[in-house]
């Protein structure tokens, strides 16, 4: 059996396996929730604007609503699958995943979790599949690595198809501008890749045409964006406005402000200082990785490890939508996987739902000892794997720019910047 | 220029840590990602106090003092809670709805009971003096506050040991009572806007844990103050400290190891295609 084949079967494997038992009830349920109402023909982001509404007129605080903020091209992703389960399950199919205390006892769960995870499995498939064709080791390491299992197949994050699709743009950007375009627009389903949309353009503007079908190609992906800016303008900006300016919070140093002192207005302050650090930062390195001539790749991951870094809301799941691209470049340190995983592990208990009652209690019994055990010290422990992350995520993107390289990886770099080009009968085959 | 950066990269990072120590003053919030309910949170340079913690899981004013530095951390003065509160009988965290909301300097909670057209607020103001807990309503009502406290010294100057239930204090305007935290003893005063009805107390075998406030009238306010702590041990006990420490040296391994030529570990790919 050819390798490429053996880690795609492997990776489908397991993925298959883990799904329908586990999720993280808060996102899972957004989805649900959004491709629900989407199906029904309802607004889904008048939904969440209404919400947050009726939050704030309650508070008189400036909350958001932690509903469905991404764009609409995700709903054409996932809303098939969930049509697919309320076909299995025509009755008594409802879900409630949001409640403050999700009692896991639906018996038709199982099946749920496994469709609506559907898509981001069938994406992992495709990038294991991408990197064995070109490494095969790297595509084994993808397949069974346990932070990108944790986030496909246990939380159910839909980052990986982010990292698919930006993977994929990468790949086909010399040869195929209008696909590309395309690509790069779908991985915009998680908005934070608009970090690299000036190095696209950068690198489309060497020819006019090229740059055209890039945009073409963007603009295609884009459709459902231009709909739901005509028809339902205000609550869709709203959604978006808030990915730009929800409080500093995740797996990034300025965690440290929603620890010892929560309030809204306190972490809108440091938000701010945040973003100016984030927009300075990306701005300075776009600018510095373009006048250097670097390597597309080395730009695509510098840029997202700098997002990783300095942007003010940076969750665990957020590192698989690099990871395709990251391993195609040698120099990604792939010890970052272990701080997501440990964060993951320490301090997420409540998205932990299994579909396993038993399961479910044993964890939430070990994860009360472990909370027991580190007391008051619960936000240092954590701040501590955070600022490990940060720091050796700045010394990883430093190695991008180290200009030695041995000679193997001098070819192997002639060859990325080789075009890899599209065929007719199997898509991405290196020539 | 490379370890200008790695510097610059420090100095942001050691100097976000030191924002635990900013101390804002005023009411702030912050909910819980279901979103179901908001915490309000006041903070200035004596006092912390929540209301509606999802920690806490019932509606109150839970008061703290913050002490300062060095003896920096929070010590629990008093909480009212709306489980331990009636209005003829009726519980306020059962069998009414409420909504807190700021408006200006306050913490304003609307109550309406579940059944019927009761209504009444409770408004929670910080003076320069203490912290002002304010139940007013449209018509007379008869009300009963429950103060609690693991645990009150005293009472009025008595610790009630070995007094036969129920036990009962002499109704009037000011209250005062003791408590001990980490060998220090606190004096606080409960400072009435009207004279109540009854006043009680109530133990466990371990001391007294609440007080219990009765008064019929459309308004009644509570002014909390601390009399006089007594100090008797010292300590440093500010752990937001430890997110600078951590920082600084964090950031000093960072350039530490930055002085010398770190090897970075290139993974050379095998194509066999």
């Amino acid at each position: 059996m050819r390798s490429w084949l053996k880690y795609v079967l492997i990776g489908l494997g397991i993925r298959l396996i883990l799904a329908p038992f586990f999720m993280h009830a808060w996102d899972i349920g957004t989805i649900l929730k959004a491709s629900e109402q989407f199906l029904n023909g309802q607004d889904v982001y008048g939904y969440v604007a209404e919400r947050t509404y009726m939050l704030r007129q309650s508070t008189s605080l400036p909350f958001y609503y932690y509903g469905f903020a991404y764009l609409p091209q995700t709903l054409f992703i996932f809303a098939p699958f969930y049509r697919l389960y309320t076909l299995i399950f025509p009755f008594e199919n409802a879900l409630d995943l949001q409640a403050a205390e999700p009692v896991i006892l639906y018996p038709q769960i199982f099946v749920f979790l496994l469709l609506i995870k559907m898509p981001i499995i069938l994406g992992d498939v495709a990038v294991i599949y991408l990197l064995s064709k070109r490494e095969p080791k790297i595509g084994l390491f993808y397949a069974l690595n346990p932070y990108v299992l944790l986030i496909t197949a246990v939380w159910g994050h839909f980052d990986p198809l982010v990292g698919l699709f930006l993977l994929a743009s990468y790949l086909c950007f010399n040869e195929r501008k209008i696909l590309s375009g395309f690509l790069y627009g779908l991985s915009l389903i998680k908005i934070y890749t608009i970090v690299l949309f000036p190095i696209f353009i950068a690198r489309s503007l060497s020819c006019r045409k090229d740059f055209m079908r890039f945009i073409l190609g963007l603009s295609i992906a884009s459709l459902p964006v231009i709909y739901y800016l005509i028809v339902a303008p205000y609550s869709f900006l709203d959604a978006m406005i808030f990915q730009g300016v929800r409080p500093a919070s995740g797996m990034n140093m300025y965690y440290i402000v929603s620890s010892p002192a929560p309030g809204i207005f306190f972490r809108t302050a440091i938000t701010r200082i945040a973003t100016f650090v984030f927009v300075t930062a990306i701005l300075s390195l776009t600018y510095v990785v373009l006048r250097k001539r670097q390597p597309m790749l080395n730009c695509l991951v510098m840029l997202m490890l700098a997002f990783l870094i300095f942007a003010p809301v940076t969750n665990e799941q957020h590192l698989t939508a690099l990871m395709p691209l990251a391993l195609l470049s040698q120099r990604f340190n792939r010890k970052l996987c272990v701080f997501p995983i440990l964060l993951a592990l320490a301090f997420h208990s409540t998205y932990f739902y299994f579909a396993i009652v038993e399961l479910n209690n044993l964890y939430t019994a070990m994860h009360g000892v472990w909370i027991e055990a580190i007391g008051p010290f619960s936000g240092h422990v954590r701040y501590l794997v955070s600022l490990s992350f940060a720091f050796l995520a700045f010394r990883n993107l430093h190695s991008h720019f180290q200009p030695q390289m041995p000679a193997s990886s001098k070819r192997l770099e002639a060859t990325q910047t080789t075009p890899y080009t599209v065929t007719t009968g199997s898509l991405f085959e290196v020539r | 220029m490379r370890a200008l950066i790695d510097v610059l990269f420090v100095v942001l990072v050691v100097s976000l840590s030191f924002t635990p120590l900013i101390c804002l003053g005023g009411w702030d919030g912050y909910a819980p990602e279901s979103q179901s309910n908001a915490t309000f949170v006041y903070r200035n340079e004596t006092c912390y106090i929540l209301y509606s913690d999802e920690t806490i899981r019932t509606d109150k004013p839970h008061i703290f003092l913050l002490r300062e530095w060095p003896i920096r951390g929070l010590v629990d003065l008093v909480e009212l809670s709306d489980r331990q509160s009636f209005v003829y009988g009726l519980n306020l965290y059962e069998d009414f709805e409420s909504h807190g909301g700021l408006v200006g300097d306050e913490l304003i909670v609307s109550y309406e009971s579940n059944h019927g057209g009761l209504r009444l607020t409770k408004s929670i103001w910080v003076t320069g003096e203490g912290v002002l807990v304010t139940y007013g309503s449209d018509q007379p009502i008869e009300l009963r506050v429950t103060l609690w406290r693991w645990y009150f010294s005293a009472v009025d100057g008595c610790d009630y040991r070995g007094v036969p239930q129920p036990l009962r204090v002499e109704p009037k305007d000011t209250l005062r009572f003791e408590f001990e935290d980490e060998g220090q003893t606190y004096r606080g005063v409960l400072k009435l806007s009207n004279e109540p009805s009854n006043v009680q107390v109530g133990r466990d075998l371990n001391g007294i844990n609440k007080i219990l406030i009765d008064y019929v009238g459309s308004h009644l306010s509570i002014k909390i103050t601390l009399e006089s702590a007594s100090r008797s041990s010292f300590k440093i006990a500010n752990k937001n400290l430890l997110f600078p420490l951590i920082s600084i040296v964090f950031g000093a391994m960072y350039l530490k190891v930055g002085r010398y030529a770190f090897v970075v570990k290139i993974r050379s790919n095998r194509t066999g295609h």
